[in-house]
């Protein structure tokens, strides 16, 4: 078990999502940047799918109740073991009583704390990423008790990986057309293709954007969303969906991050900015 | 149109992708290639995407692949022919398929076409199916002559990917300009005979050449390539046709997102329902999600193993299939208690006054109409309902409500819908039900799916709090009809 002593700002237990459910209106949720939670995972020869901690800007404070060992990859949120800076990309020992604690946001937005064989909350509907009304809760809160097998000894490793920070100030996003990319009119379409846009509020349901489009194009029928879908309101402004987002939606679905994109706008804060780059199918 | 054939059952294991594009395949019978497994396998795929099925017997030489001439007795050669037609012929039978032609293999091919001895002995082992199936050979050849003469139907056939002499032979294939591998030039090549019924030889004479049906060899090494090209090079509508429904659109890099009519209607949301249910019955590896909406279907297929433009493709002709087995699933009726007193009913006043509507009316409105399921979505067991009555349209709260309780039934615009949790929400509220529409411990965490019809009963509040406890002491069964 591992008990949260403080929550931090949000964080919860994702997966790579619940899929299936989709027909029931029960969204994918899972891990924002995949890219730096399989890294976890593979540093610690754990399985890609095993249920990791997303931590987001201010990290949560952890005491261990069992020997096991993490890999903290993504976000640098200056990670501490019993009060002593710890790598990231690297293996962890954790000892029984060893407390797990986070400060200073250096890059990044999301890290991502895979454990030796996972997170082993309930599955629910194959998943055990946190979604609220489908699991019990949408985040940790403190008293909590997260549960993982522990291992009977510590191991040595070397493992560990040099991350590339460019990832992380890179700010070019990359986009197929949309269903209804079509539809909008020349302007619209080099606006998006040529200016660069700030991100506004945004969480695991959706990125907004500050800058707007003229717009006079309706709604549509409601019809299927996913995630990295860029919808345009009627009123020009521009939403990015995430993992947490509805299955369904009535804005025109203009643009579609590819997923390497999906990882890297999970890595960007507000005020941050990015520009899009048209990309084709094959 | 075009009417393209293939090779198949030799051990490539690409048919299952070239299948949605070609009319005809020759299927390996245990001459050069195939035994039962394979030919059970072929023989499933062509029944399932609708493709003629031909014997394509050889010389029995597997060390060759049948390339080579083989000097056989004569009883001994028809005996060897008639094994592995018949041999098809009994798997064709246990699917409930038929054969519609036979094409000779490789050398046996090029002899019957220039040996009037090997001719008259190949035509003598298939003589007892000369009115059963059609015999696929190459124009202006000594076997087109004697099966004419002895009442065969032919069909001729052309090499999309082969360069001819002038004499009308194949290209050896020991020679390096044999095989055509460009796409550009079998394009062109096939253009010429098609359109002509002229061969541009090696020499650059123009032959006369005709043509029913087209031969690609799907051992190419682009042949799906190959197939794609050809098949939408001839066979693409022109420019400037009317948009016709459904359409195919891309969505991501891994979805298919295909749409109907912009409308909200039972008839499109039937067309949608019932090619998803063709498209479940198909059972399509390579589609790992399907979502339903109310105009539209979305697939999520695995990109790895399959691109946009194939599966488009195998949509769109599992679209035309002839689809009378297929039955729509059950459709039920769902009676929905709403306890529409003041107390759950919170925006009912505003309702009236708004509407010019006594708070009776409202409910006698509301509760008479048979709303279709449309889809599920925004929040998890949200039914997008159908059939609201114009005189209940009504907008949004100016102002949302930071929480409506679940079980709340409201009116957003033209729509009414349930709450199936508790959420931030801007429509106008005129009861609550007891009812739960999703639950993580059911298989199916919704008990109505898209199609299904929901009735509105009124109850008391006294009603309203019996049924909560009776759902809650696991004691209740919410009543529901079959529709059709």
């Amino acid at each position: 078990m591992v008990e949260i002593l403080q929550s931090g700002l949000y964080t919860s237990v994702q997966d790579l999502g619940r899929f299936g459910y989709r027909n029931y209106g029960v969204p994918i949720s899972g891990i924002m940047d995949e890219h730096h939670a399989k890294l976890a995972n593979h540093l610690l020869g754990n399985n890609e799918k095993n249920a990791v901690l997303e931590i987001t800007l201010q990290g949560p404070k952890l005491y261990f109740h069992e020997t096991t060992q993490l890999v903290i990859c993504g976000a640098d949120l200056s990670p501490k073991l019993n009060k002593k800076p710890v790598k990231l990309n690297s293996l962890i020992n954790i000892a029984k009583g060893d407390q797990l604690e986070f400060g200073v946001r250096k890059y990044g937005v999301r890290a991502y704390l895979a454990i030796k064989k996972g997170f082993q909350t309930t599955k629910v509907l194959k998943s055990r990423s946190f979604y609220d009304g489908v699991t019990q809760k949408s985040r940790v809160e403190e008293g909590d008790f997260i549960p993982y097998k522990a291992t009977i000894k510590q191991i040595l490793s070397n493992a560990n990986i040099v991350v590339n920070k460019e990832m992380f100030q890179n700010n070019e996003i990359d986009v197929y057309k949309g269903p209804e990319f079509d539809f909008l009119s020349k302007k619209q379409q080099e606006q998006l293709q040529n200016d660069i846009f700030s991100i506004g509020l945004n969480n695991r349901m959706a990125y907004q954007l500050k800058e707007t489009l003229e717009n006079d194009f309706p709604s549509i029928i409601t019809s299927a969303v996913l995630p990295g879908t860029i919808q345009l309101t009627p009123s020009g402004k521009l939403i990015i969906l995430m993992k947490d987002c509805q299955t369904t939606g009535g804005y025109p679905r203009i643009l579609q991050l590819g997923e390497a994109s999906i990882n890297r706008l999970s890595q960007k804060h507000t005020r941050d900015t990015i520009r899009f780059n048209m990309i084709s199918i094959s | 149109m075009i009417h393209i054939n293939c090779d198949v059952g030799e051990g490539v294991d690409n048919e299952e992708i070239l299948m949605p594009y070609i009319n005809a395949c020759n299927i390996a019978c245990g001459g050069h290639a195939g035994d039962q497994e394979t030919m059970h396998e072929v023989v499933a795929l062509a029944k399932k995407y609708q493709v003629d099925i031909g014997a394509h017997p050889s010389y029995p030489d597997r060390e060759n692949f049948g390339r080579i001439s083989v000097d056989m007795a004569e009883a001994e050669f028809i005996k060897a022919i008639q094994k592995q037609i018949i041999n098809l012929e009994e798997i064709v039978a246990l699917h409930d398929a038929k054969i519609t032609h036979i094409k000779p293999h490789g050398a046996l091919y090029n002899d019957v076409a220039k040996s009037e001895e090997k001719a008259q002995l190949f035509l003598k082992a298939i003589s007892e199916y000369k009115d059963k199936y059609k015999l696929y050979i190459p124009y202006n050849s000594v076997i087109e002559k004697l099966a004419l003469k002895q009442n065969f139907e032919i069909y001729y056939e052309a090499f999309a990917d082969r360069n001819y002499n002038d004499n009308l032979t194949l290209v050896s294939r020991k020679k390096n300009n044999a095989i055509l591998t460009k796409i550009g030039e079998i394009v062109q090549h096939v253009s010429c005979i098609k359109n002509e019924e002229k061969v541009q030889t090696i020499s650059n004479k123009k032959v006369t050449l005709k043509s029913n049906t087209f031969c690609v060899h799907s051992d190419t090494l682009n042949a799906i390539e190959i197939v794609q090209k050809i098949y939408t090079h001839f066979n693409t509508k022109k420019k400037g046709a009317r948009t016709t429904f459904p359409n195919y659109k891309p969505y991501g890099n891994s979805g298919v997102l295909v749409t109907w009519e912009s409308e909200m209607t039972s008839s499109v949301l039937n067309k949608v329902l019932e090619f998803k249910k063709k498209i479940i019955k198909f059972d399509i590896k390579v589609i790992v999600e399907l979502i339903q909406s109310n105009n539209s279907l979305l697939m999520i297929y695995d990109e790895l193993n399959v691109n946009f433009r194939t599966l488009q493709h195998l949509l769109e002709r599992l679209f035309l299939l002839e689809s009378d087995k297929i039955q729509t699933e059950t459709r039920y009726c769902w009676e929905v208690p709403v306890c529409y007193d003041i107390n759950f009913g919170i925006d009912l006043d505003e309702i009236a006054q708004k509407n010019k509507l006594s708070i009776n009316e409202i409910i006698q409105l509301h509760t008479s109409p048979k709303y279709q399921i449309f889809s599920i979505g925004f929040l998890p067991g949200f039914l997008y309902l159908g059939g609201l009555d114009k005189r209940l349209h009504i907008d949004r709260k100016s102002t949302p409500r930071l929480e409506v309780k679940k079980g709340a039934v409201g009116i957003g615009g033209m729509q009414t819908g349930i709450y199936p949790k508790s959420s931030p929400g801007g429509w106008q509220i005129l009861g609550n039900s007891p009812i739960s529409f999703f639950d993580v411990n059911k298989q199916n965490p919704c008990f109505a799916k898209a199609g299904d019809f929901i009735k509105f009963v009124s109850i008391s509040i006294t009603e309203y709090y019996q049924i909560s406890e009776a759902i809650l002491n696991k004691n209740y069964e919410l009543k529901s009809s079959v529709e059709w």
